[in-house]
């Protein structure tokens, strides 16, 4: 039977099985129908939901052609909700700030305004038919206003409109309290700074101001664009022309002037930033300026910084020189103190053009006085010739004013009385017996003794005496002979060892002592100061040279060179030179610059060598026309540092110097605070080159040097003694000393 | 100091009242001057010696230094009074003893107290090789080198040869050799050695 049940549960599994597999087919059949429902579901919400974004989408592009509808009808965005403002600028004695309006619509939608007064109107008409209470909020009447509201509403409106609207009605007010709440109305004072406040964290979010501490992010400024802003932001954001908010944007965050205008104007000018913020740092924060008002405004803000340009350490200016660069020049700017030190230093910009100037205004002025200075070979060979006639004139007043000597004094047509001779002869024979190497009586003539004898027993007639002196003419001595003897002795006690000194002032002595007694006009002592002071050093050696040879010699190679012949301190040079006429001695300076070319081409350069060749004597001349030109090569001659420190960045040696890496670095702020320190009226080379006047003097340097380089009596003692002695003091006073040299020993203890 | 000179002819003029119109012309006389700075009478003194003498005394007399700015003529003075001191204790070591000056200078007061250190512990006698070695060389060694540099007397004498025929190198020369002048002066007097018995009798109450 076993079997059978196994059949039967077989038959049973199967039918089970059946039932089962029935089941399951039921189960998934089900499973099915849900599924489908679900996803019949799921279809018919999809399907919903992209009913419902059609309609949504449908529904933008709708308003988005009523809103481009409203937009190209009214053309004037700005003024659209505010229909105080738009009606009050009806108003025809407000022109300006209608124009200035007009201006920033412009600006913000790219399109030529249409005339204001139809905006205005269809403007009007526009607030009229939209909702204005969303804009006033309802309730809100003019009487409610107290006077700290009206105080806040008329501040923020002169803040919006330049400070042209003193006395507005209250209704204006209101409207503008309302702008500078962006659309809500105002609670009060303190609700106002809450308003500000929070609103400055959003205007400051809306803009993307990054640096908060910047000068044209200060509060004030935001109360004064606030107004714009907060309206503007309202309008702007609503509607979907992202572009224009994102220029805005933008051109806010870059400019950094004290207004929106400003930064608008920094924009489009392509202004410098910098000064945009100078600007309106010097301005104040706080006032919104639109058009022209602040072009006026500028102005006061200038005068303002002038005021603070007062600087006079070199260091400071230096730094700011650092920091603002060819703005340095500049006075109203350097003395900012809000600016400068909120500036950071532009790396990109390169000052190669002022540098340049300055340097060509140092050539140019250079090459002026090479004009004024007269030059060139001709030149100098008429100062030659000059010289060689004022040597004849000189001589030959000399030769009158011995002659006047010889006619009136000594003897007439040179012959000697006898007295003289006999006294002559006497002085020599008393005074010279320890002398060597006096001159002769006459160059040719006899010696002492020979004319001893001859004058034994002159004859006693003049006409007699005059007959015997000719016919021995040959031997005797006349008045000239007797002058040049005189000459000839002074220059040997000139000289004189202290052995021979004694001998040859007696008889020097003796010889003007006869003189003085035959000499009863004086004329002797007028003609020896004369040769003392003129005709002498013109009888100079180097001085003859140069005429004699420049005769013969007409060139460049023959002729001795002027700083030969003049270079030489001395007396007898600075008596030359005095004697010459202003021209040759123009001439003269134009010979020294004309040998200082040869060597230096740099025409400022070539003028300080000449300086510093030129002799005091001639640095001193009362001439006044060449102590003008001397003046100007003085001043010259202080250029040479300007013009090193104005060497750019080389590799190669520019002449005979070669680059410094000191004179490479820092070369341009000093150059900017050179100028500033010299003279802050100038802005050009010429203050560089007075530099070497007024900046920095010797006096300074040496002054500087000594007090930071002297050194005390204690660097000179020994340091064992100078411990012995601060020892000493300690146990006496006991208590540290201020100032100590401690040595190894000291410091151990 | 004017207001001093002036009490002092007060003074005079109590005792002789005839000299009363010379004391105005003398303090006329000293106003025109101006301010008297210490470095003005040795200028004065270099000019004359070299250009001026008796006779040209109002061309070397008012303005010598109207080339100088005042932070300049400030210097000068400041170092004529530095160098006229080491000069003077160089000349004489009473000068270092002598304290009556309210404000000394830290030189002098080092000075000092060297001085009294050896004079205490080795006797005025014994004291003078040890002070010629240990201050007086120093004392010359800081003038040479003082005078030797580059000071701001060189400047003062480039100022003074606005009229002469002198080299500015003269005058600095004349300047420098009036301050060794004192140094020389003590030298062959020979103060140090004299001078130091009555510093140490003046300390020792003798």
């Amino acid at each position: 039977m076993k079997l059978f049940d196994i059949l039967k549960g077989i038959e049973q599994g199967i039918s089970e099985g059946d039932k089962n597999l029935g089941v399951y087919l039921k189960q998934k059949e089900e499973e099915k129908e849900r599924e489908e429902k679900k996803l019949a579901k799921l279809l018919a919400e999809m399907e919903k939901q992209e009913e419902k974004r059609k309609k949504e989408v449908a529904r933008q592009i709708k308003l988005k052609k009523e809103e481009d509808k409203i937009l190209k009808s009214q053309e004037n965005k700005f003024l659209a909700k505010m229909p105080i403002l738009g009606k009050s600028l009806e108003d025809p004695r407000r022109k300006e700030l209608r124009d200035e309006i007009e201006e920033l619509v412009r600006l913000e939608q790219g399109l030529d305004a249409p005339e204001l007064p139809k905006l205005l109107s269809d403007s009007i008409k526009e607030s009229s038919r939209s909702d204005i209470n969303t804009i006033r909020p309802k309730g809100k009447d003019e009487s409610h206003l107290t006077d700290q509201e009206y105080e806040q509403g008329q501040k923020l409106l002169k803040w919006f409109t330049g400070g042209k609207m003193s006395d507005l009605p209250k209704s204006l007010v209101s409207g503008a309290l309302e702008l500078g709440e962006g659309a809500s109305g105002l609670i009060g004072a303190e609700g106002v700074k809450q308003k500000i406040r929070s609103g400055k964290e959003a205007y400051e979010d809306f803009v993307g101001i990054d640096d908060r501490d910047a000068l044209w992010a200060s509060g004030g400024r935001f109360l004064g664009e606030m107004p714009v802003m907060g309206a503007l932001g309202k309008v702007l954001k609503g509607l979907p022309l992202v572009k224009k908010l994102s220029k805005a944007r933008s051109v806010v965050r870059h400019a950094g002037s004290g207004s929106l205008y400003g930064a608008i104007q920094a924009e489009k000018d392509d202004g410098d930033p910098i000064e945009g913020a100078l600007l309106g740092g010097a301005l104040g924060a706080g006032t919104s300026l639109v058009g022209s008002a602040a072009t006026k405004l500028k102005g006061k803000g200038l005068e303002k910084m002038k005021k603070r340009a007062s600087i006079t350490d070199p260091k400071e200016v230096l730094r700011r020189a650092e920091l603002m660069g060819e703005k340095a020049t500049i006075p109203e700017l350097v003395g900012d103190e809000k600016g400068i030190n909120r500036l950071k230093k532009d790396v990109s910009r390169k000052n190669n053009s002022r540098m340049e100037s300055v340097e060509d205004s140092i050539k140019s002025n250079a090459k002026k006085l090479h004009q004024a200075l007269p030059q060139g070979e001709e030149e100098i060979q008429t100062l030659y010739k000059e010289l060689q006639n004022l040597k004849g004139k000189v001589g030959e007043e000399s030769a009158i004013l011995y002659g006047n000597v010889k006619e009136f004094g000594l003897g007439k047509e040179g012959i000697l009385e006898p007295d003289v001779l006999k006294s002559w002869l006497s002085s020599i024979k008393e005074h010279t017996s320890n002398i060597k190497g006096l001159p002769k009586l006459k160059v040719n003539g006899g010696s002492v003794k020979d004319v001893e004898k001859l004058m034994q027993f002159p004859p006693t007639d003049p006409k007699a005496y005059r007959d015997f002196y000719i016919k021995n003419i040959d031997q005797l001595p006349t008045a000239d002979d007797f002058l040049k003897y005189r000459k000839k002795v002074k220059d040997m006690l000139s000289r004189a060892d202290s052995t021979q000194a004694s001998g040859l002032i007696e008889l020097n002595e003796s010889l003007d002592r006869i003189v003085k007694n035959v000499d009863r006009s004086g004329s002797l002592a007028k003609a020896d100061k004369h040769y003392a002071t003129k005709a002498g050093a013109l009888n100079q050696d180097k001085v003859k040279e140069a005429i004699n040879t420049s005769k013969f010699k007409e060139s460049e190679k023959g002729r001795p060179k002027v700083s030969k012949v003049f270079s030489e301190q001395s007396a007898a040079n600075s008596q030359v030179f005095e004697q010459l006429s202003t021209e040759d001695k123009k001439r003269v300076l134009g010979g020294f610059l004309n040998e200082a070319l040869k060597e230096e081409k740099h025409p400022a350069r070539a003028v300080a060598d000449t300086w510093k060749a030129l002799p005091d004597y001639i640095k001193l001349t009362d001439d006044l026309e060449v102590q003008k030109l001397l003046q100007e090569i003085k001043t010259m001659a202080g250029t040479n540092k300007t013009l090193s420190s104005l060497q750019r960045s080389t590799t190669s040696d520019i002449g005979s110097r070669p680059v410094g890496e000191k004179i490479r670095k820092n070369i341009r702020p000093a150059i900017y605070a050179a100028s500033f320190l010299a003279d802050p009226t100038l802005t050009t080379g010429i203050a560089a080159i007075d530099l070497g006047l007024k900046g920095v003097s010797r006096g300074r340097n040496v002054m500087l040097r000594n007090k930071w380089s002297q050194k005390n009596l204690k660097h000179y003692l020994k340091p064992e003694l100078l411990d012995e002695i601060i020892r000493k003091k300690k146990l006496k006073h006991r208590h540290r000393l201020p100032m100590q040299i401690l040595s190894s020993s000291n410091r151990e203890e | 100091m004017h207001g001093k000179i002036k009490h002092l002819l007060n003074k005079h003029e109590e005792d002789f009242p005839e000299s009363r119109e010379l004391n105005d012309l003398s303090m006329e006389d000293l106003l025109s001057l101006g301010r008297i700075r210490p470095s003005k009478p040795l200028a004065m003194n270099t000019s004359y010696v070299l250009d001026g003498h008796h006779r040209n005394r109002s061309s070397h007399g008012k303005n010598y230094d109207h080339l100088l700015r005042d932070e300049e003529k400030d210097a000068i003075d400041e170092e004529v009074i530095d160098l006229s001191e080491l000069a003077a204790m160089i000349h004489d070591p009473e000068f270092i003893d002598d304290m009556t000056n309210h404000k000394p200078s830290e030189n002098q007061q080092m000075a000092q107290e060297i001085l009294h250190h050896y004079l205490d512990t080795h006797g005025a006698i014994e004291a003078h090789p040890h002070l010629e070695r240990e201050l007086l060389d120093p004392l010359f060694n800081q003038l040479r080198d003082r005078l030797v540099e580059e000071g701001l007397i060189e400047l003062l004498s480039e100022k003074m040869t606005h009229k002469t025929s002198h080299h500015p190198k003269d005058h600095s020369r004349m300047l420098k050799a009036l301050i060794l002048d004192a140094v020389y002066d003590g030298h062959q007097k020979d103060n140090w050695k004299k001078n130091l018995v009555n510093i140490f009798n003046k300390r020792n109450g003798l």
